[in-house]
């Protein structure tokens, strides 16, 4: 003789109708006498139903295009080296501009730690040209001075911030 | 050869269009699983696309010796699974293993709502793996071996977990509600 636990095991197969033609005769025979196990049967039934109701969830509308989107992305090309060494020139030649019209303004506000800084720059020269050891670098004089360097230290910028904004839009 | 298998190579050999028809195909279920096991729309929403992109570089191994919708459930369950094992998501959850030692279970539950409510907040109370195979079961016509598949699961387990998954629901959202 089984018990009601054993019998209460195969609720949700006696439910799903795939229970063996057997057992579902030997479960009904159970019920016919057994309170208990028809309650919970019933208990069983209405939280099938319930379960049985709950629907799909919806992604949003534009989830497959996202998707697509992220796939895209994910299989773009990366960037070559030389594509990236071009992207730098015009970063690195702003920067050094932006350096040089610092410098000159820097200069006409005669700021006394700046020309500090610039004295021992010119010591360091000195020092390494003392040594036989002349920088591979070495700015001609004059070069960047006046307005025209300011003018051309802004339009780098702005071209600079141009390059930035397309690139980050990219990536 | 199958048309689902057909629909495989396609977007493996890069048919966007194919793979567009994937995701609508299967979208739905795999949207309903994160969901359910995440309970957060926007994060359900990201790990679903996240779970196609897997699909995507997975369809070059796939051989069809399971069904498509499976091998698709399957990822996204373990990536929900992965998921849910990151510190910052560490939650209590009712213990209806066997071997757990059972706790007293205080959660008065929502007052004064419907039904279907009561469920949903009962179902978030189950772990991961019961609601899984809940989910799997009321929207895969109750088939317990491709349920077993997507789990990776003996047959004996999934029937085992429906049944105290329905056992406790029943207890806490039918009778408690009856007996009210």
């Amino acid at each position: 003789m089984r018990r009601c636990d054993e019998f209460q095991t195969w609720f949700a197969e006696y439910l799903g109708q795939v229970l063996p033609t057997h057992q579902r005769r030997e479960l009904e025979d159970h019920l016919a006498f057994c309170p208990t196990c028809s309650q919970l049967l019933a208990a069983e039934r209405r939280l099938d139903q319930l379960l049985a109701a709950q629907p799909l969830a919806t992604p949003s509308p534009d989830f497959t295009l996202q998707v697509l989107t992220r796939l895209q992305r994910e299989h773009a090309p990366a960037p070559s080296f030389g594509k990236w060494l071009l992207n730098s020139l015009p970063y690195a030649a702003s920067a050094a501009a932006l350096l040089a019209g610092l410098n000159r303004v820097l200069g006409a506000l005669d700021i006394p730690w700046w020309d500090k800084a610039r004295a021992a720059v010119a010591q360091a020269y000195t020092s390494l040209d003392a040594l036989g050891q002349q920088p591979s670098i070495a700015l001609p004089p004059g070069l960047l001075e006046g307005t025209t360097s300011l003018a051309i230290c802004g339009v780098l910028a702005l071209l600079t911030l141009a390059l930035y904004l397309s690139l980050a839009e990219e990536y | 050869m199958s048309a689902e298998l057909e629909l495989v190579q396609r977007c493996a050999r890069g048919d966007q269009l194919a793979f567009a028809e994937l995701v609508e195909g299967h979208k739905a279920m795999v949207f309903t699983i994160a969901w359910r096991l995440l309970r957060d729309r926007g994060e359900a929403e990201d790990l679903a696309q996240e779970v196609f992109l897997r699909v995507f570089r997975g369809l070059p191994s796939f051989r069809g010796e399971a069904k498509l919708s499976t091998w698709i459930y399957q990822i996204a369950y373990r990536a929900c699974l992965e998921e849910l094992q990151k510190p910052h998501r560490r939650q209590q959850y009712v213990s209806l293993d066997e071997n757990a030692r059972e706790l007293p279970f205080a959660d008065p539950g929502p007052g004064g709502v419907d039904l279907s409510q009561t469920l949903d907040h009962y179902l978030s109370k189950l772990p991961p793996h019961y609601r899984m195979a809940l989910t799997l079961y009321y929207l895969q016509d109750r088939k317990y071996e491709e349920i077993a598949a997507v789990m990776e699961l003996p047959v004996g387990t999934v029937k085992t977990y429906l049944h105290r998954a329905k056992a406790w629901l029943r207890e806490h959202v039918v009778e408690e509600r009856c007996a009210r």
